[in-house]
């Protein structure tokens, strides 16, 4: 996947550049090379740019250059909005805040809960104990996940 | 005999302090030439010695994509310094390890300088000097350029070094099987070609496989090595990088050992700062302080400056009576001095504000707090601050792009700043508001800020058309660590940057002044109305006669070039009234004006050329008349045709 799309929270590893070379060097220099650990920090208020942990820095890139940067995620954790159909997850940690919570709960997802995820495409559906909850894209990248069995 | 010292370093490692605590206040700056980008060196003294320290820009590698790398690379290969230093910070080892194993690839003379390390002590990050000293064949000097740790062993080493005593012993890397085949096979056709002068031929070799242009084309002119594909410089580029960071990361094991991870409070004070709701706001809290310290606190210097000026001024009209040389005394040496003058409290204080945003670490995150809203603009966050600092004035908002990184971009924000409508534009605004639009003066002068602001952004636009070629400026920086700025640190930033503009602008602001005050003056001995001002506003009518201008309007332009508030003086000079009252103005100018014809000629005087002072900070920052030059010409323009669209839309509805 592309770095612009690792969600936030997570660590992935650097696996190629496809940029232009000038972006590539200045890129390449601040320590985004293939095998190299990036943490994906935070977003700007408006939503771009974001914050990369590198090599010890923070480093910001606007998603443009980040969709140059190929990485693969070295955690089994994965946000659910990347989870596959047919497979089942548990609900490690969510990234939102109380509204978000609160939202969570009422679909009777909790740290913890057990989900089968039945389709994703432009958002998530799932079966949570028995119900079926759907989840927009946005939201479903909130919610991180590990994969059970 | 003197030792040359040059420091190279990443951005933000503690670079600049660490020169300032080696030369303290025996420093100066300039530009590097050709370029904008500030040079400063210093002297220091250790030993009988002395040491001459050239700091070079901040950068992450020597590859010469940037105009920094470039000026790095250069120096360091062709001005040959004694000695190189190389400035790390503790925190962050890795990034400056890997341009250390780039610089020891062209130069013997090194000296490995772990930067911060009171901080890393802080941290629980132990570093073991000698094992660095030992993987990399240099010498390591622990420092704190803040409390000043370490700064005298590293002039005992400098010396050292100078002196043969201590030397760095030339570590040969290995890139691996590929690479280093390539490597061999590219220095074989360079001994063939016999043309390797004073260069390494390792070096050259490398830079060739990581498609450095200038190698490349160097070569292939003098040595007729072909060039190489863009994914076979791409694959090179990625072997060499990961073979110096595995290098890098194999040292760090045994060099340091980290006893505790926790959250800093560089990063608890970064999620408030850069949060996601409470972040945009305290940008412009902190901006809004930077403004009152520019211009309010700043005002009350400047106009304590002013008086003194009008003081003398009078002083030298009554004891040489009235006549040309007393007026060019008071009107146009002590006026343009003055001129200069009060500007530099603002610019102090700008500085002071930005410097203190800069050192403390917060200027990046405004820019990327505020990023998002300038990219479709073709800017980043960080051209939003120096164009909103031009509400005030423009010359501290052209001087404060000084550390705008991106030159190109540097470039479009003093081009494009001038747009920004200053406070000396208001007293015109409001006269002429007040009077033809008695009822709606707030919204008439709002809209002059509405337009201002379109202006800005459309000229961004066409200005990255005409000279970037729709390029973006990518916003990749890093986020250097919160500190306290230190005093010293602060007041040589102000004083070096405040000494600049007296320098290279106060000079062109005297003479343009002086030039002004003569064509008001000659040939009528101090009338106006008679004098080569009037002629040539005279002469100029008919140009202006679209927009409907009379003489008088233009002619009140033109002494508005000295500084926009002059319009309004040469208002009440030309038409006869007194600047404060309000009526008989009123009078005066109906006659010449209708409220079209008045709104027009705000908008002009809103976009065209900018005042002298902003105009020779554009000089100056570019370090061309090119440029300022090319302000003059296309606001003159866009001013003259928006101000038409004006007037004729206005005579519609009004």
């Amino acid at each position: 996947m592309k770095l612009s799309e690792a969600p936030i929270g997570t660590t992935v590893e650097v696996v190629r550049l496809n940029l232009p070379p000038s972006v590539e060097s200045k890129i390449l220099s601040l320590g985004f090379v293939p095998g190299t650990r990036v943490e994906i920090v935070k977003e700007a208020p408006l939503g771009d740019p974001r914050v990369y942990r590198v090599m010890g820095k923070m480093v910001t890139l606007r998603r443009e250059e980040a969709e140059g940067i190929e990485v693969i995620p070295i955690e089994s954790v994965i946000p659910l909005s990347l989870a596959q159909p047919g497979e089942r997850y548990e609900v490690v940690r969510f990234l939102g805040g109380g509204m978000f919570l609160m939202r969570m709960r009422s679909f009777g997802i909790n740290i913890g809960t057990e989900v089968r995820v039945l389709s994703n495409f432009r958002g998530v559906s799932l079966e949570v104990n028995g119900r079926i909850a759907r989840l927009g894209h946005g939201m479903a990248g909130k919610v991180l996940v590990r994969r059970i069995g | 005999m003197m030792i040359r010292v040059a420091l190279a370093g990443n951005p933000n490692v503690g670079k600049t302090s660490l020169f300032n605590a080696l030369t303290g206040a025996r420093q100066y700056v300039a530009n590097w030439p050709g370029v904008t980008v500030e040079k400063k060196e210093g002297i220091a003294k250790y030993d009988g010695e002395k040491i001459r320290i050239v700091d070079l820009p901040g950068v992450y590698s020597l590859s010469a994509s940037s105009i920094d790398e470039k000026i790095a690379r250069d120096f360091i290969l062709k001005e040959a310094p004694d000695v190189v230093i190389v400035v790390t910070d503790s925190m962050s080892l890795e990034q400056g390890l890997y341009l250390l194993l780039e610089i020891l690839e062209m130069e013997e003379n090194v000296i490995l300088v772990v930067n911060a390390i009171d901080e890393a002590r802080k941290n629980g990050l132990k570093i073991d000097r000698y094992e660095l000293s030992k993987h990399f064949g240099v010498p390591v000097v622990l420092t704190s350029a803040i409390n000043g740790e370490g700064v005298e062993d590293l002039l005992k080493s400098i010396v050292g070094m100078a002196r043969k005593l201590e030397k760095s012993n030339k570590v040969m890397l290995n890139y691996g099987k590929d690479i280093e085949a390539k490597i061999r096979e590219v220095e074989k056709s360079l001994k063939e070609a016999k043309i390797l002068g004073n260069y390494d031929s390792r070096w050259l070799a490398l830079k060739y496989l990581e498609g450095d242009k200038e190698i490349l084309e160097l070569l292939e002119r003098i040595a007729g090595i072909k060039k190489l594909s863009e994914k076979e410089i791409t694959e090179n580029k990625v072997k060499i990088a990961k073979a110096r960071y595995d290098y890098i990361n194999s040292v760090m094991k045994e060099a340091i050992s980290k006893i505790k991870a926790k959250m800093t409070l560089s990063e608890a004070i970064d999620h408030v700062l850069t949060h996601k709701f409470l972040g945009i706001p305290i940008f412009f809290s902190f901006m809004y302080l930077a403004f009152k310290l520019t211009f309010d606190v700043a005002q009350v210097f400047s106009d304590m400056l002013d008086a003194a000026f009008s003081k003398m001024a009078n002083l030298v009209v009554q004891s040489l009576g009235e006549n040309w040389l007393s007026s060019l005394i008071s009107d146009g040496i002590i006026g343009g001095v003055g001129g200069v003058l009060v500007f530099v409290p603002n610019i102090f204080m700008m500085f002071l504000a930005l410097g203190f945003m800069e050192e403390s670490g917060y200027l990046p995150r405004a820019a990327f707090v505020m990023d998002r809203l300038m990219v479709r603009f073709k800017l980043s966050g960080r051209s939003f601050m120096s164009l909103l600092l031009g509400f005030g004035c423009n010359v501290p908002a052209v001087m404060s792009t000084r550390n705008i990184e991106n030159s190109q971009e540097r470039l479009a924000t003093i081009l494009i700043a001038p747009f920004i409508t200053c406070s000396a534009r208001l007293p015109v605004y409001i006269l002429l508001a007040s009077i033809f639009f008695p009822k709606n003066t707030a919204l008439v002068i709002f809209s002059l800020y509405i337009l201002s602001i379109l202006l800005t952004i459309g000229s961004a636009i066409v200005v990255n058309r005409l000279f970037f070629k729709g390029r973006k400026f990518p916003l990749i920086m890093e986020l250097p660590r919160y500190r306290m700025p230190s005093l010293k640190n602060l007041a040589i930033y102000v004083w070096n940057r405040g000494k600049h503009f007296l320098q290279k602008a106060g000079g062109i602001i005297l003479v343009a002044s002086i030039l002004i005050w003569f064509l008001g003056y000659f040939p009528a001995g101090g009338d106006v109305e008679k004098s080569y001002a009037a002629t040539i506003g005279k002469a100029l009518e008919p140009i202006m006669r679209p927009l409907n201008f009379s003489w008088r309007a233009t002619t009140a332009l033109l002494f508005g070039v000295a500084a926009k508030e002059v319009v309004v003086s040469t208002f009440s000079m030309l038409y006869g009234f007194g600047e404060e009252d309000l009526e008989s103005a009123r009078l005066a100018l109906s006659q010449e004006m209708d409220p079209a014809v008045a709104f027009a000629f705000m908008v002009f005087v809103m976009a065209y050329i900018p005042c002298l002072a902003t105009v020779a900070a554009a000089k100056m920052e570019t370090g061309s008349w090119k440029w300022p030059i090319f302000i003059v010409i296309y606001s003159s323009l866009v001013a003259y045709l928006i101000s038409f669209i004006a007037y004729n839309v206005g005579r519609l509805f009004l």
